[in-house]
Order: structure tokens, then C-alpha cells, then sequence
């Protein structure tokens, strides 16, 4: 096609100019002595003109014929791009000005509707705010952006698209406009979504599992705990009743002290229970990651026979890295390492067991296959990593052991889904596994995280009011309906100064609230009670006193797991079992503040 | 009066047997481990022995075995402590009850009133 229209146009172009030389020269030759030479190169030089023109009618077909299949090929194109694509223009301030029939289409709304209206207006809610943030910043830069993106339709059902925008510049390089192709991927991305459940769900029931694995142990340590609080609580009594009441005293210190124990276990048991997210938003540091490996490891010695000698060794304390992991998964996948490694070192029945956990920054300067995704990788990683003297792995049978449903345990004692979810978590993490193992010496199992580099200068909040208020006694209103822990609340808070009324039922406190609305400074309240939760109790307040400040206790529920979940207004969270201090603490801040 | 050896890992447990032991003017001694347990048994002499079963280094029943392999403690009366792990507190009901010669067991978590009671009985 290009070569019949360069030959077209050099046709064109030598008779335009042979037939203007020829009339130039023809005046010329008006009044020239040489006639009769000049009309004979005239006549050549018409003629070559006619030959030349010639040509150029007698070829316009072929050219005229590349033409129309271009014009057809790119009509046919564009109906292509029209039919499959969606297209958009908008302008810098994300107003759409032109789209194609698909994107009306998509979006539900007519063309009418679509046109200045501001691509902002399709806002599903499923991406942060960052996220467009940064799509902003890439494309203001005169970037090309692409990525996955969830809209929003008139219905207000989701759309999700695969988009590509391309910013447009004007003659001064400036961005003035943005092209943007899309493709629908709703569907792809609900077979996703649906991967992801299935797979969380099978990390929960894999999780279950190895809470049945953990609860021997966690009976143990409670049991002790529980022969403390009661067996400190009845020598305290007896000894007041000999009239010593400093050791009374350091007796109940005791049962605080254990009644705390009981309280930290519990919480390691509620984040070890609670449901992976598959994906961490927020990187944890190396501090972060020690505890969630030195709580899991805790809770599990007491079912880790005696005779194996456990060791945490910890050597990542470099401040300004973290890895990009959820708590509850470096939980799961602790445990399912420990576990593994204990019983293999239990069917050798080996007097001198040894489990050793090593935190520690890893550079890997040859290549290594990962044992999950089989991919060659190098770099910087942090590594934990569980060694242990047990039974090893066969050669034959280490490519197996993250499949699903492998096991080499006898029946019931595991279902061989541990390995094969720690792959999953990894793979969800970017991260890599490494496994070395020999018959009779022993396994390392390598988990291999990226880094990911923060801001080391973030200070640590504190929440210590020093200074006491010096004001008239706060009067707060206190709801629960258990009343021992009323009685309890009310003799500690008057201790401490302040004026206590106590409600059982959340409607006799509103009834209270209701008919003298500025009775109160101070409403405290447990979350779940009968009738209305302490969410509804704190709602309803804060339409009549939108800024009193609400305390909220909760033991454990979905509904309010952090203060996010809390209505706006000067609403705090507490975890029970809460103490008195950190309520005074929280009320002596606040009425410092204003 | 008696004297008391106490055994058991957890720090507070061994503080409060010690306390209620005492409470009833016995003579108390106290050791975290199976080991520290036979060390102070062969420098001391006891009239009784309360020691906990799972506990690292030495638990307690290869504790309560090493006392059966020395003529001069063998006869001395021992209470066997145990929180949770059913397992291995039955079998070693089973074993200790006929052949170790164990007084009682108390299940934790226990009563200052079941430990005098034990205590009571094993020392007669």
C-alpha cells in the first residue's frame, strides 16, 4: 500500500513540474532568436508532460483502490474498538467529554448524563483514597497508568475494568487531556473474589485444626492460672482474717497479676482465631513480628512435649523495615511449623528433641527455586525460618509436602492442609519458602518475606495524663447488665472522685439521659446487652449530646472490633477485661483537653 | 510440722503453696524443675514431696522414678500436681497409684482445703 501512493505522488509531481518549465521556457521563447530549437524541446517537453500525466490517469485506480481498503480497514477497526472496548476522553479535571456507546452502556447512564459528568462520580468505594491519589499523581505526570479499577453503575451495581489512561499533551508539553481504554473484567474478578473466599475459608478450616492441636496446652497454662487467682484470692481472705494485711495485700496483687496472665492468653487465643484477611494493608515491623512469633510460640509450648527443648533466637532489629503480613496469618503459619516440626522430632522418640526459631535479615545472592511457586528469586528477604533434629523429609517427598491433603502423619493426627496453606499465605505475601531437609538429621523450612522499607522517625503515642483535673466532681453515668460488674465500676470510680450512677438496662439509662440531658459528663457502657447494644445506647446520646464522651467495653464481637466501628463524636473503644485505671486515664485526657 | 519440698515451674504456684503451707506452719522449700527437685533431695532431708508433672528439663514422673533408684528417699510420701493434658495424668494414675507409691493427686485447679486434706493423709 505505502509504495503505490510514493508512485502516485512522484507522478504527480514531475508532470506538475516538466509541464511549468515548459511554459516558463515557452514565454521565455517569445522573444528569443533560437524558435525554432526551443519549440522542438517544447514539444519533447510536452510530450513527456502527456507521458507523465499519462501515467498518472492511467494508474489512479490502483492507488485510489489502497485508499478506500485503508478507509474500510480503519472503519472496520474502529467498529471493532467500538464493539469490544470502552473509550473514554475526559478532561484534566476528570470530567468525561467524549464516550463511546460501551461505556454508556457499562455505566447505565445516557450520553446526556455522561458527558461533564466527573469520572469521580463512579466511585464504587471499594479502592482507598489513595489509591486514586496515586492514579492522580501518575497521570498529572504525564505517566501512563494501568490497572485494575471497581466503578460504580446508575443501578449502583459494581463494574470493575481493566484501564488503561494515557494523558494527552498541548504544544507546551503540558497534560490536557486524558484517553482512557478500558475492558470489562466484572466477571473475571468475581471468579477472583470467589477464589479468595473459598481459599480463605480453607485457611480458616485449616486453622481450626491446629486449634484442636492448641487447646491441650492452652488448658494447661489456664489451669494454672486459674489455681492462682483462686488460691491467691483464699489466702488473701484468710489472711485478713489473721490481721496481716500486707501480705493480704501482695496476695491480691497476685490475682491481678494472674487475672492479667489469663487476660493476655486470652487475647493471643482471639488473634489466633480471628479470620485471615489473605491481603495486610499495613507492613509490621521487626518488633511486631518478634511478639506475634514469641506469643504463638507461648501458647504452644505447654503442647510441645517437655523432653523438646524449644529456642527463639531473634536477630532483626532493624527498625525502618517491616514485612507486609497479617497477624493472625504469621500466626497460623508459626504454628503450623511448630507443630510439624514437633512431631517429627516425637515419632523418633528422641530424648534430646531441639526446635530452634530464627528471626534474621537474609541476603540471597544465588538464585534459589521457591518450594511453593517454583520461581528462581534473589534479593533481600526477612527470614523466619524453624529447624528441628526430627525425622527429615525423603528427597522423593519434599516436592510434595506443600500439595494439599499430603501427610506423612498417621491418621488423625493431621490432614495435611498446614503446609499447603502456608504456601498460600506466602504466595499471597510475594514471599518465597525454603526447605532443607535429611532423612533422620532434620528439617529447616525457610519462610522468606519481602521488605518493605517505612519511615523509622514515627514517634510512639502515650496516653498518660500526668496532671489531675482539678474540677467539680464529673458525674457519669455507668451501664451494664451484669451488676457485679456495676458494683464494681461504682465503688473504684467514686475511689477515684467521681459521681456514679449505675444502670442495668441501656432504657433505663436513656430514660435518665433522655429527661435531663446535661445530667452527665461521662456515659460508660458494655456493648452487648439486652434490648440495645451499647453502639445503639451511644447512637442515641449522640443525637442529644453530640460531643459527651462515650466509653464503650467490649469483650469480643465482629460488630466493633476497633474504633473505626464507632460512631463519630468523642467515642472510645476499650477491650475487656478493662481496667478502672485506663477508663480514669482516658477521662482525666479528655477533660484536661478542652 | 513437716518439711516441705514444693516443685513446679510456674513461679506463682510455687508462691502460693509455699504460702498456704506455711499458713499451716510447715517448713517449705521450693525448686522450678524436676532436676533442682533430686539435687535438693539428695542434700536435704523432706517428709513430704508435692511436685507438678509437666515441666521442662525433668518432669515429674522421671523425677519420682530417679527417687525410686535411691534407697535413702524411696519411702519418703510424694503428692503428683497436674493441670490439663488428661493423657498423661491418667496413665500416670494408673502407673503411680499401684507401683510409684504416690499419696494423692490433685487436680489443678485445687483448694487450699484439698491440699491441707492431702497433705494430711499422706503425712500419716
Amino acid at each position: 500500500m505505502q509504495i503505490t501512493i510514493n508512485f502516485k505522488k512522484t507522478h504527480l509531481l514531475v508532470g506538475t513540474f516538466l509541464a511549468l518549465t515548459m511554459a516558463i521556457i515557452g514565454l521565455y521563447t517569445l522573444d528569443s532568436n533560437l524558435l525554432a530549437i526551443f519549440v522542438v524541446i517544447e514539444i519533447y517537453l510536452i510530450l513527456l508532460a502527456l507521458f507523465f500525466f499519462g501515467i498518472s490517469w492511467i494508474n489512479p485506480q490502483q492507488p485510489k483502490q489502497g485508499e478506500n481498503q485503508l478507509k474500510s480497514n480503519s472503519l472496520y477497526l474502529a467498529n471493532l474498538f467500538n464493539q469490544y472496548s470502552i473509550f473514554t476522553e475526559s478532561s484534566i479535571d476528570g470530567r468525561i467529554i467524549y464516550a463511546n456507546e460501551n461505556f454508556i452502556k457499562c455505566t447505565g447512564y445516557s450520553k446526556n448524563e455522561i458527558l461533564e459528568m466527573k469520572y469521580s462520580f463512579l466511585q464504587s468505594g471499594v479502592h482507598s483514597s489513595k489509591f486514586y491519589a496515586d492514579l492522580w499523581e501518575t497521570v498529572l505526570a504525564g505517566n501512563i497508568w494501568q490497572g485494575e479499577i471497581c466503578n460504580k453503575n446508575k443501578l449502583g451495581k459494581f463494574f470493575w475494568v481493566y484501564m488503561t489512561i494515557i494523558p494527552q499533551f498541548d504544544r507546551s508539553g503540558k497534560v490536557f487531556k486524558f484517553l482512557s481504554f478500558m475492558h470489562e473484567i466484572t466477571q473475571i474478578k468475581k471468579m477472583e473474589l470467589e477464589k479468595e473466599e473459598l481459599e480463605r475459608q480453607l485457611y480458616h478450616s485449616q486453622k481450626l485444626e491446629s486449634i484442636g492441636q492448641l487447646t491441650s496446652g492452652v488448658a494447661h497454662d489456664f489451669n494454672n492460672i486459674l489455681m492462682a487467682i483462686i488460691g491467691f484470692s483464699d489466702l488473701g481472705v484468710a489472711l485478713i482474717e489473721k490481721n496481716n494485711y500486707d501480705k493480704a495485700i501482695a496476695s491480691f496483687d497476685k490475682v491481678r497479676k494472674s487475672a492479667r496472665r489469663a487476660t493476655d492468653l486470652v487475647d493471643k487465643m482471639l488473634t489466633f482465631c480471628s479470620e485471615n484477611t489473605v491481603s495486610a494493608e499495613h507492613p509490621i515491623r521487626p518488633a511486631t513480628i518478634v511478639q506475634e512469633v514469641v506469643d504463638i510460640s507461648d501458647m504452644l509450648r505447654s503442647g510441645i512435649s517437655t523432653k523438646i527443648q524449644v529456642k527463639f533466637e531473634n536477630n532483626l532489629y532493624d527498625n525502618a523495615i517491616g514485612i507486609l503480613i497479617g497477624e493472625s496469618e504469621l500466626h497460623q503459619m508459626t504454628a503450623n511449623l511448630l507443630i510439624n516440626a514437633r512431631d517429627a522430632i516425637e515419632i523418633t522418640n528422641k530424648n534430646n528433641g531441639f526446635i530452634s526459631v530464627n528471626l534474621f535479615l537474609d541476603a540471597i545472592d544465588h538464585p534459589e527455586t521457591c518450594y511453593a511457586c517454583g520461581k528462581t528469586f534473589t534479593g533481600r528477604y526477612v527470614n523466619l525460618s524453624v529447624s528441628d533434629n526430627g525425622s527429615g523429609i525423603s528427597k522423593e517427598k519434599i516436592p510434595k509436602i506443600f500439595d494439599p491433603f499430603f501427610t506423612t502423619k498417621e491418621v488423625g493426627k493431621g490432614t495435611g492442609l498446614g503446609l499447603s496453606v502456608v504456601s498460600g499465605i506466602m504466595n499471597h505475601a510475594k514471599g518465597h519458602i525454603l526447605v532443607d531437609s535429611k532423612l533422620e538429621e532434620g528439617t529447616v523450612i525457610s519462610l522468606l518475606f519481602p521488605i518493605i522499607y517505612m519511615d523509622n522517625n514515627k514517634p510512639d503515642v502515650s496516653l498518660t495524663a500526668k496532671k489531675e483535673i482539678s474540677r467539680t466532681k464529673l458525674k457519669i453515668c455507668v451501664v451494664d447488665d451484669e451488676n457485679d460488674i456495676l458494683d464494681l465500676y461504682s465503688e473504684q470510680l467514686t475511689l477515684l472522685g467521681y459521681d456514679v450512677s449505675c444502670f442495668n438496662l441501656p432504657t433505663s439509662a436513656w430514660d435518665k439521659i433522655h429527661n435531663n440531658p446535661d445530667y452527665f459528663d461521662v456515659v460508660i457502657s458494655d456493648y452487648g446487652m439486652p434490648e440495645a447494644t451499647g453502639l445503639d445506647l451511644a447512637n442515641l446520646i449522640l443525637t442529644i449530646r453530640p460531643n459527651i464522651p462515650i466509653l464503650i467495653c467490649t469483650g469480643y464481637s465482629d460488630k466493633l472490633k476497633s474504633d473505626k466501628d464507632l460512631p463519630i463524636g468523642n467515642t472510645f473503644l476499650f477491650k475487656k477485661p478493662v481496667e478502672i485505671e485506663q477508663l480514669h486515664q482516658i477521662i482525666q485526657k479528655f477533660f484536661l483537653s478542652i | 510440722m513437716a518439711h516441705i519440698l514444693v516443685i513446679d515451674d510456674d513461679e506463682d504456684l510455687r508462691d502460693l503453696l509455699s504460702q498456704y503451707l506455711m499458713l499451716e506452719n510447715h517448713e517449705v522449700t521450693t525448686a522450678s524443675d524436676g532436676l533442682a527437685g533430686i539435687q535438693l533431695v539428695k542434700s536435704e532431708k523432706f517428709d513430704l514431696i508435692i511436685t507438678d508433672i509437666i515441666m521442662p528439663n525433668k518432669d515429674g514422673i522421671e523425677f519420682i522414678l530417679d527417687l525410686l533408684d535411691d534407697p535413702d528417699v524411696e519411702n519418703t510420701p510424694i503428692i503428683a500436681m497436674s493441670g490439663g493434658k488428661r493423657k498423661i495424668s491418667s496413665e500416670f494414675n494408673l502407673v503411680s497409684a499401684s507401683t510409684l507409691g504416690v499419696k494423692a493427686i490433685l487436680k489443678k485447679p485445687f483448694t487450699s482445703h484439698e491440699l491441707y486434706k492431702s497433705v494430711k493423709s499422706a503425712l500419716t
